[in-house]
């Protein structure tokens, strides 16, 4: 095979995501400007070329990357060359390609080229094994054929897959609705509103202030309507367009999920490569039944560049998880198994943990505001109250969370809570690495056990733990874990 | 059997308690700057110095009891670490899941003639705190082997 290029749309992608990168540097070179609050125009021409000589080193680098980079698809894998001074070859064997992630912007798809990340399982990097930032669409094509030489080679679209889901948009709605992503949006928000005084030109706020000062109450309340308003609308249609026409299919043993409005995600994982199963709630989504369902793969960037787990089910009615993951993902179980839980006599030890943590915080903050800060005292300390309690209803709620099952010599399914949120991992005993128990000595007389599944999960690990069970549950566990020996 | 680490080792422990002494200096040292040059109250460092003292003395009280506890046992299917003194910690790894094993020796445990057995997994790095460069080896090449035998038998 000869080596290709990448797409030349692939340089302008490579010149723009690299100018995002670093646009707070140019943000910041201009604000610093701005707000002075005298425009001085010298300071702003020179400040104009000084970013241009960056921007234009920015694009030579990218010029560089897209000059010297090449793949070839081969017959056992795919090889990459780059680099200019520090040559690159990676070669990636189709058989230990984890997961396969196509995204496809809708500016690309009239050239008919997408983004092409490949992951194995190697630990060795940060960053995908290997991206494509702009190729033709039968390259991932070629590649999923390669990888399932067992499977008829013809293009995956006419293949009929065994079993479909779409999310229906009732149920995206209400994903878009119950997310939590409003609380770090509104929290910006805030933020800017309250630098947009310090950032914006002096001069303006003096004369906006002068005019609004009777209006203030009515102003700020305004302002925080509308900042609340504003930050829920980003965050619902920023899932909305993220989920958009979500679908997961299976075919053989390769699940795919397809989403997206404005860039048209596709991944592929191998069922067998899936470590773990979860099934994650908010409290808000508990009290509106629905669950989330996602896999936890042994390569980064499985579905999000910030996000390891790959989304098999956006939402769900927690009722119906099981029923209709199963066809997916044949190890599941059917119905939920009872689980073992703490016994309610030790619940209090979850609340006081967490309660203890928070006091921490509390404690410095108390004694922060006591030694400098003397008209905050009352404030500090109702703050540090609320933490406390805020602290032992995360407990409290962790520790009705809190269980374990042993299904049979393969499976198990663990439930924990955390930051009101419960997690339900159906977990084979192939993928658990290694397993662990602690007992503190005042731990022992009581019975009580904490219990740990280490999971290997992106590049690193997941520890389940599991606290204050019962010692006969944990040795049961030990015991399912490696049966031949004494424990 | 589990076996128990060579007594060696609580002279190494020691050693490497008293090197925590150095840091905790650097910090004091801090606080004291913080004292002279922002003029913080004495008592911070103080609490820095009695905080030094307690650290050290609790961490050199517990290594006879951390050495009580510490054990490991390879069986053939599995390495079982137990160790902690106030919180006893049992971990279980399989032997088809280990990676790889590796040795390694601080300038403290090399003094003693001691080493440290890695025991890594896809997702976890464990450790036998240090045995004698023999055992060490010995036990590398045991763990090794069965983790050989054990993906043989998978094949």
């Amino acid at each position: 095979m000869k080596p290709s290029r990448l797409h030349p749309l692939a340089l302008v992608l490579m010149i723009g995501g690299s100018l995002i990168k670093y646009s707070p540097v140019f943000i910041f070179g201009f604000w610093r400007d701005f707000a002075h609050g005298t425009l001085n125009q010298e300071d702003v021409l020179s400040t104009a070329a000084l970013l241009a000589i960056v921007a234009g080193l920015i694009a030579l680098a990218s010029l560089v990357r897209y000059w010297r980079f090449r793949y070839t698809l081969g017959t056992s894998g795919i090889t990459i060359e780059s680099g200019l001074w520090r040559k690159q070859s990676t070669h990636i064997p189709y058989a230990n390609i984890q997961t396969l992630q196509r995204q496809q912007w809708f500016f690309l798809q009239p050239f008919g080229l997408e983004r092409l990340s490949i992951e194995t399982a190697g630990k060795a990097d940060k960053k995908a094994e290997a991206t494509l930032a702009a190729v033709p669409t039968r390259v991932a094509v070629a590649i999923e054929a390669h990888r399932h030489p067992d499977q008829p080679v013809t293009p995956t679209a006419a293949d009929a897959p065994d079993h479909t889901y779409t999310a229906d948009a009732h149920a995206l709605n209400l994903y878009a609705l119950t997310s939590l992503g409003v609380i770090p949006i509104i929290t910006g928000l805030l933020w800017l509103v309250n630098k947009a005084d310090d950032l914006a030109p002096k001069a303006w706020v003096a004369s906006v202030e002068a005019t609004l000062a009777h209006l203030a109450l009515a102003l700020t309340l305004g302002l925080a309507v509308l900042v609340l308003v504003l930050g829920m609308g980003l965050s619902y249609l920023n899932l909305w367009q993220k989920y958009y026409r979500f679908t997961l299919t299976a075919t053989g043993e390769t699940l795919t999920t397809t989403r997206g409005l404005l860039a048209r995600n596709t991944v592929s994982v191998r069922t067998q490569r899936i470590q773990a199963v979860r099934a994650k709630a908010s409290i808000l989504r508990q009290w509106c039944h629905l669950t989330t369902v996602q896999g936890l793969t042994a390569s980064r960037a499985a579905d999000d560049e910030s996000d390891d787990d790959l989304v098999l089910m956006p939402v769900v009615t927690t009722a119906k998880v099981l029923a209709t993951m199963q066809p997916f993902i044949a190890w599941l179980p059917a119905t939920m198994p009872p689980l073992t839980r703490p016994v309610a006599t030790t619940r209090w030890r979850f609340a006081r943990n967490a309660a203890m943590g928070y006091a921490i915080v509390a404690g410095l903050a108390l004694v922060a505001s006591w030694l400098w800060w003397p008209p905050g005292r009352l404030w500090v300390t109702g703050g540090a109250g609320l933490l406390l309690v805020l602290g032992t209803a995360q407990g409290a709620y962790a520790a009705r969370q809190t269980g374990v099952a042993v299904l049979d010599t393969n499976r198990i399914v663990a439930q924990s809570g955390h930051w009101f949120a419960q997690e339900t991992f159906f977990i084979r005993r192939a993928t658990v690495q290694t397993v662990s128990r602690a007992q503190s000595l005042w731990m022992a007389p009581l019975g009580l056990t904490h219990l740990t599944l280490n999971l290997r999960k992106g590049n690193g690990n997941e520890a389940v733990t599991l606290k204050y069970l019962n010692a006969a549950t944990v040795t049961a566990v030990m015991t399912w874990f490696q049966p031949h020996d004494s424990h | 059997m589990a076996e128990q680490l060579p007594a060696s080792i609580k002279a190494a422990w020691r050693i490497g308690t008293l090197i925590t002494i150095f840091w905790w200096l650097v910090l004091c040292g801090l606080l004291g700057c913080a004292v002279l040059v922002w003029h913080w109250p004495n008592w911070v460092l103080w609490l820095g110095l009695g905080a030094m003292l307690l650290h050290v003395i609790i961490k050199l009280a517990l290594i006879p009891y951390r050495y009580a506890t510490w054990r490991y046992r390879i069986t053939p299917t599995a390495v079982y670490l137990t160790e902690g003194a106030i919180t006893r910690k049992e971990t279980a790894i399989p032997i088809s899941r280990i990676q790889n094993v590796t040795l390694e020796a601080s300038p403290i445990l090399r003094a003693y003639g001691l080493q440290a057995v890695q025991i890594q997994t896809a997702s976890t790095a464990d450790e036998i705190a240090g045995v004698t460069t023999a055992t060490a080896a010995a036990l590398r090449d045991q763990i090794l082997t069965l983790a050989q035998e054990a993906r043989d038998d998978e094949a």
